[in-house]
């Protein structure tokens, strides 16, 4: 491509030669700069990778988090306390053992009240609510006390009591009884015990039975004092 | 010089990623274009800055180069810009570029004693250095074109952005004076 130059105004290979001879060149670093300048940017830009997949990374994880979060508040009522314990261990969603062993054994009412002591200081362990077992070990949800759990637990299942108990029972309930069943009034045994009488007044005798017997359950002792008690009065 | 021809094919061969090649034009143009940036400029420290950033254009216009043109005068002509802006950044930049070639031609010489001392004190290759130092502005640029850089009068012009009449003109009265101020040393 060296064309000759027609026009050159004088030779320049003795003007090249002279300077070439001044020895000047450029320092050794700014040579080693530029040329590793050079082979830096040769090299391939390394793809970022890592970007979208640390964007998919945690999309992904937020979306867990948020699931595991409401999908146990969601959950909550309606694997344990919108179903009936037949149900619920029926339909296989409570895989648990205690249920049919506090069914049997009748533990889960008694525990309930150290149980909602201890759920205050372990909120994050619905499996330790005494009322679950108590719910999956009755054979249907009945009006019994709620105790023990966290706040939501007992709406939902207040919620629920009426959609899980029997019409007749719900209906017939005085207002007494449906404050016992509210979350916000947990029971006492005497209020409980007046809605026993009650039923047994209305002829009920079976229903106030089982009601009896779940009040045994749930304040042991309690009505062995009240007949010890009521012996006492009578006495003086 | 390297062939214009090799320097170009060198070049491409770059630019497709052969990091040997940039070592081979490079080793063929480091003196020219340090001795051309470093006449231009007259100052060591932005010797070094205008040289790295010459080739870091270079490098960075790789992709961009084709070969229609002499390697070398691609090369010299992003030196001289990279010159101007130097000149530009600094302030030092003369207006003389509007001006025409018979008053650039006598334009007195600029004072400079200290190139002036070593060339009388040194070598020819030095003196002539010196004397190079004391050229206007457009001369020496048109002088060191020609010479470090290979190009010919019409690259010159097409660099320095005048008509090819007015490059040869530069370098004819570049000749004229060095070989005034060289004497008996002037090459023929």
């Amino acid at each position: 491509m060296e064309r000759p130059d027609e026009q050159a105004p004088f030779p320049r290979e003795p003007w090249q030669r002279l300077l070439e001879d001044s020895g000047d060149g450029p320092p050794e670093t700014t040579e080693a700069r530029i040329r590793a300048n050079a082979r830096r940017d040769l090299a391939p830009q390394g793809r970022r990778w890592w970007l979208p997949a640390s964007l998919a990374a945690s999309f992904v994880l937020a979306v867990l988090i948020v699931q595991s979060e409401f999908g146990t508040i969601r959950r909550a009522p309606v694997t344990e306390s919108d179903r009936t314990g037949g149900e619920a261990m029926e339909a296989g969603i409570i895989d648990r053992k205690e249920g049919p062993e506090a069914r049997e054994a009748g533990e889960a009412a008694a525990a309930a009240p150290a149980r909602r002591k201890s759920s205050a200081r372990q909120e994050a362990a619905p499996e330790d609510y005494g009322y679950l077992d108590e719910e999956t070990g009755s054979d249907e949800a009945g009006i019994g006390p709620r105790v023990g759990g966290p706040e939501h637990e007992l709406r939902a299942a207040s919620e629920l009591s009426a959609e899980s108990a029997p019409a007749s029972v719900v209906s017939d309930l005085p207002d007494a009884a449906a404050d016992a069943a509210s979350p916000a009034t947990p029971p006492t045994p005497e209020s409980w015990f007046a809605e026993i009488q009650k039923l047994r007044a209305a002829g009920r005798s079976e229903e106030a039975e089982r009601e009896l017997e779940r009040l045994r359950k749930a304040f042991p002792g309690w009505l062995e004092q009240q007949a010890e008690n009521l012996k006492k009065e009578e006495r003086r | 010089m390297g062939g214009g021809d090799a320097d170009a094919q060198l070049m491409l061969r770059y630019a497709a990623g052969d990091a040997r090649a940039f070592d081979e034009l490079y080793a063929a143009h480091r003196h020219g274009l340090w001795r051309f940036i470093r006449r231009s400029v007259q100052n060591a420290a932005a010797t070094d800055d205008v040289f790295q950033e010459c080739w870091s254009r270079v490098i960075a216009h790789r992709e961009n180069y084709r070969p229609e043109a002499r390697f070398a005068t691609w090369l010299y002509r992003i030196a001289h810009n990279c010159c101007m802006d130097h000149w530009r950044k600094s302030g030092r930049r003369a207006t003389r570029e509007t001006e025409d070639d018979d008053a650039v031609a006598a334009a007195p010489d600029e004072a400079n004693p200290e190139p002036l001392a070593a060339a009388l004190e040194g070598e020819a290759g030095a003196r002539l250095a010196a004397a190079i130092e004391r050229l206007p502005e457009e001369q020496r640029a048109a002088f060191l074109l020609y010479v470090e850089g290979g190009l010919s009068v019409a690259e010159i012009g097409e660099t320095t952005g005048v008509n090819p009449e007015t490059a040869k003109s530069r370098l004819r009265y570049a000749v004229g004076r060095l070989k005034q101020t060289l004497g008996t040393e002037v090459p023929d």
